[in-house]
């Protein structure tokens, strides 16, 4: 536009000379002034046509075109409004689907970490040969060796979640926070808006500092810049207020961001004389993170973090016989067991599009039989191929837009959906919205969309032979049998397509039904759960803890309405874990290892209250208090792993657990049913229970077994708490079904939308083989008279027609098992109880495609057997 | 001037121009006037060459990069257009010629084959 202003600019001038020269030129010829204006003038030509055909030189001809063919395309489609809008809406729904999918997947995995370089940030992880694991948290000592011993990285934080109870001039408020080494704001990269971050000597015992997030230092302390310097009470200690961060700034990059930051300075103080929490090489709880050194690759940052490993081991083999240390991408560590499954599902989609497009352009192909005139008739008036392909193109891409604008509606709705589901389960998830990012997205999506399904169709009708078209008489008759061939492929390739797809939702959902099927080893309907953290401070003896939630239980117990109620620690199906080690009286271990079991602290009633079955000896009860004989009770499967064939009760195991620095040995007083306590879809392991009594854990989680709802229960509970202790809140009240629900939230969510894409995709294929079955009976009408006359039985004509939908259906459906073979290996990992190869699961899919299919043919198949036979012979 | 004159002269064929035009500025960057006045001296007047629609050619040709435009002063100190050449433009002119060559030839093959027989 630009260059074309320029060179018409001074035209009027150029052509005003021109004129003038010749002028001149007649007056030194000696003609009188007019005469010699009037010659050049006649000489010149059309003043104004030739400025106009100048500047036509600079117009784009093919913006032109292209205006000109919007206006046709629109008004074609105006005049078929039944096909734009099935056209227009099969789009939306693929484009919309894609859009949806394609904002998820750029908020959780595409998008940066919101940190200066953020791709120079490692996440550190503990590995134990022995266990398989691959990521553990590290210890104290080990973070503060990897920091000193590697090369490759600026520096080494590293951090644990948990949740305070801060204490100020109104009521308590539980809240979550973190507690990070001093180094890791700058090395996020990320300063204070107001005050400072961590300085080294926070970290050290006796200094408490504390940093606030924005959102805390608004709603607690009303935004004012002045709380530098104040003290405020955690956990019952006082801590400075040394800084503010930025609105925007969250760490961890959790779902439940904390809103206050304090430092390990009150792991570094000894507790009854023991050795701090901060110099316990044993005691892992750690994540760690770190930078890279400039120039160093993720690659080498790794070998270097597994050689400290290697050498910690070396150093320490009492605590690190079997653990490693390894490095691998923040981004990644954060997202990477929700990339498989939001993969899974933007290739699904992209199918379904894809079986969307084919449709389109079968609805295309149809009408090309009425548009070959059209096109013939354009191209004997001069038109190129190219022309009329443009302008076909120009019609698919005004329907691809129009689905792509309508599929915004989808999108926007569609992503909200999934954020509001997923939001607890997947990281970063919250911010999925559709920005200019997804916008373009949709843009993209809907050109390469309209190229798709246009191409064909368009080349197929401009590449019709011109005097065969203008011969035909229109009436559809003497189809190409190219045509009908392209449409069969379309067709088989949306039944294909859709068996993939159906496929794979079936292994989904039967793997999902598994996982719903599990006994939980509980029964959690009707109980609600709640959680108590008691500040150290004020309970610093675990028999204080153990006290308090003993008054505390028999309040909640006295609330009418209540059946039943206890306390553990931790929640089934919460995420928590306590692992130890431990070892069997009169077992001397030898060359082998300690065995490992998870570790439960009950109340009284725990089992009655939680229905967890008791299957031989006894519960604990009122008597099994400090100071008595240690007890214990195991479940069934670690008595199935150690006592095989024994009878376990009086045996006396240690689990490395206790209150007073030396663990004791516990007496096996009962055995109980086995509980999912870390998902539905795990398997069993060993575990014991100890009374809370014994123990003086200082943070429970109390269940409660009412037919009360929650609303009214809660406040009870919580003036119940408060009786005893007025500054100790309750929090994370939720229902145990809540907790199964969670546990289930990502395969259920992943299956629900493959399930609904995969039925997108059905519909769609049978849309597509119903489509050429009665295109093709309705071409064959005359032939079929012509069968009928020379005694053709109806039940032929039924077979006849179904024969040919049935070869079409069987072909797609042999090709897309095939393809779903290849897929189904890629939905291994979040298959639970089924084989990626499920045979009954292919086998039923085949089958019903297959019967689907041939419903979809029967109706075009009977209406060629109730043809009037006189009808169809007359007709042309 | 006279009516004799115009009855001797011919319409230029389409496309011609351009052909014309690159070949009158091999001798030199022209305004658009000076290339009207050469193309008409060149074929004796012969060629009915309307001025105005030197400039949609002329732009053409631009717009092809074939020629070039530039601001300068004209013999007379008057400021003018000055078109000139470009390196693509004068390959265009050795192709173009070519083809006239050609299309001269066959047509006048076609239109005296008589002439041609009796030389043979």
């Amino acid at each position: 536009m630009n260059r074309r202003k320029r060179m018409i600019d001074g035209l009027d001038q150029e052509i005003h000379d021109h004129i003038e020269r010749e002028v001149e030129e007649n007056l030194d010829r000696g003609m009188s002034p007019e005469e010699a204006r009037r010659a050049a003038l006649r000489k010149f030509g059309n003043v104004a046509r030739v400025k106009e055909d100048t500047r036509e030189v600079w117009t784009a001809v093919w913006l032109e075109q292209l205006v000109r063919d919007l206006r046709f395309g629109l008004r074609t489609l105006r005049k078929s409004p039944g096909f734009a809008v099935v056209a227009i809406f099969t789009l939306a729904l693929g484009i919309g689907a894609n859009t949806a999918i394609f904002s998820v997947v750029d908020a959780v995995l595409l998008r940066p970490l919101p940190f200066p370089q953020s791709d120079r940030l490692a996440t550190i992880w503990g590995t134990h040969s022995k266990l398989h694991e691959t990521q553990r948290p590290l210890s104290y000592p080990d973070v503060v060796d990897l920091q000193k011993m590697n090369t490759v990285f600026e520096n080494v934080a590293a951090y644990d979640e948990g949740s305070a109870t801060l204490t100020g001039p109104g009521e308590a408020l539980h809240l979550n926070g973190a507690r990070v080494t001093a180094n890791m704001f700058s090395l996020l990269g990320v300063s204070p808006i107001l005050g400072r971050g961590f300085v080294p000597g926070d970290d050290r015992a006796g200094n408490y500092a504390v940093v606030l997030s924005y959102g805390l230092w608004e709603s607690q302390f009303h935004g004012d810049p002045s709380v530098i310097g104040h003290s405020v009470e955690i956990e019952g200690r006082g801590y400075t207020i040394v800084g503010v961060m930025p609105r925007d700034f969250t760490f961890p990059l959790d779902s439940d961001p904390p809103k206050l930051w304090i430092t390990f300075s009150a792991l570094a103080t000894p507790i009854n004389g023991q050795k701090p929490e901060s110099e316990k090489r044993g005691s892992h709880f750690l994540a760690g993170i770190a930078r890279l050194k400039p120039g160093v690759t993720m690659a080498q940052a790794n070998q270097d973090t597994e050689m400290v490993g290697r050498w910690l081991t070396k150093e320490h083999p009492d605590t690190n016989k079997y653990l490693g240390l390894r490095a691998m991408p923040a981004l990644h560590a954060l997202v990477g067991d929700v990339q498989r499954p939001l993969y899974i599902l933007l290739g699904a989609v992209g199918l379904v599009l894809l079986i969307g497009c084919a449709n389109v352009a079968n609805l295309l192909l149809a009408r090309t039989t009425g548009r070959r005139r059209e096109a013939a008739i354009r191209s004997a008036l001069g038109a190129t191929r190219g022309r009329i392909v443009k302008q076909l193109l120009v019609e698919s891409g005004l329907l691809s837009l129009g689905g792509g604008a309508c599929g915004l509606l989808i999108a926007m709705w569609g992503t909200e959906l999934f954020a509001r589901i997923g939001a607890d389960q997947i990281p970063r998830l919250a911010g999925a919205q559709l920005d200019a990012r997804a916008l373009l997205f949709t843009f993209v999506a809907a050109v390469g969309t309209a190229l798709l399904f246009g191409i064909a169709p368009a080349l197929h009708l401009s590449r019709a032979d011109q005097t065969e078209m203008l011969k035909e008489s229109g009436r559809g008759t003497g189809q190409s049998a190219r045509q009908n061939r392209l449409r069969s492929l379309l067709v088989v390739s949306e039944i294909a397509l859709a068996t993939i797809l159906v496929t794979g939702a079936g292994l989904l959902v039967k793997s999902l039904l598994n996982i719903e099927n599990v006994n939980p080893g509980f029964n959690p309907h009707g109980v609600i759960t709640y959680t108590v953290d008691l500040p150290d401070s004020r309970y610093p003896k675990p028999e204080q803890a153990a006290r308090f939630f003993r008054e505390l239980f028999e309040r909640v117990r006295a609330i009418p309405g209540v059946e039943s109620t206890s306390g553990t620690v931790p929640l089934p199906l919460s995420g928590d874990v306590i692992r130890t080690s431990y070892e069997i009286e009169g077992r001397p271990l030898g060359n082998h290892d300690s065995p490992h079991v998870h570790l439960r602290a009950v109340g009284l009633d725990y089992f009655r209250t939680m229905e967890i079955p008791l299957l031989q000896g006894r519960v604990f009860n009122a008597g099994d208090t400090t100071g008595k004989t240690d007890l214990v009770i195991v479940n069934k499967k670690l008595v199935e792993e150690m006592f095989p064939g024994e009878d376990p009760i009086g045996k006396r195991i240690k689990p490395g657990i206790s209150t007073n620095g030396k663990a004791p040995w516990r007496e096996i007083v009962g055995v109980v049913g086995d509980v999912k306590h870390q998902g539905l879809d795990r398997g069993d392991t060993p575990e014991c229970y100890v009374p809370e009594d014994q123990i003086g854990f200082s943070s429970m989680s109390g269940v409660v077994r009412s037919n009360l709802e929650a609303g009214s229960l809660v406040p009870a509970i919580r003036a119940a708490a408060k009786a005893i202790d007025k500054d100790v809140p309750i929090y994370a009240v939720k229902t145990m079904d809540d907790y199964v629900a969670q546990s289930v939230t990502l395969p259920r969510l992943d299956s629900t939308l493959l399930a609904i894409f995969a039925g997108l995709a059905l519909a769609l294929a049978l849309i597509g083989v119903y489509g050429v079955m009665s295109y093709g009976v309705a071409q064959r009408t005359n032939e079929i008279g012509i069968r009928m006359a020379l005694g053709a039985q109806r039940a032929d004509l039924l077979q006849l027609v179904l024969r040919q939908g049935l070869g079409i259906a069987v072909l797609g459906v042999v090709i897309g098992t095939a393809g779903a073979f290849g897929v189904s290996q890629l939905l291994a990992k979040l298959l639970f109880g089924v084989p990626p190869g499920d045979p009954l699961t292919f086998a039923g899919v085949s089958a019903a495609l297959v019967a689907c299919a041939m419903a979809a043919c029967y109706v075009p198949a009977r209406r060629a057997m109730r043809l009037d036979p006189m009808t169809a012979l007359r007709h042309e | 001037m006279s009516t004799r004159e115009r009855k001797q002269r011919i319409e230029l064929l389409q496309g011609t121009l351009d052909l014309l035009i690159l070949r009158t500025l091999r001798l030199g960057p022209a305004h658009g006037h000076a290339i009207a006045k050469a193309i008409e001296f060149g074929s004796a007047d012969v060629l009915q060459v309307e001025q105005g629609s030197l400039y949609p050619a002329l732009h053409r040709l631009i717009k092809r990069r074939w020629i070039s435009v530039e601001e300068g002063t004209s013999e007379n100190n008057r400021r003018a257009k000055f078109y000139r050449l470009t390196a693509r433009g004068r390959r265009q002119l050795v192709i173009e010629t070519g083809k006239w060559d050609k299309l001269a030839t066959a047509i006048g093959r076609i239109l005296q084959p008589s002439e041609q027989e009796a030389e043979s």
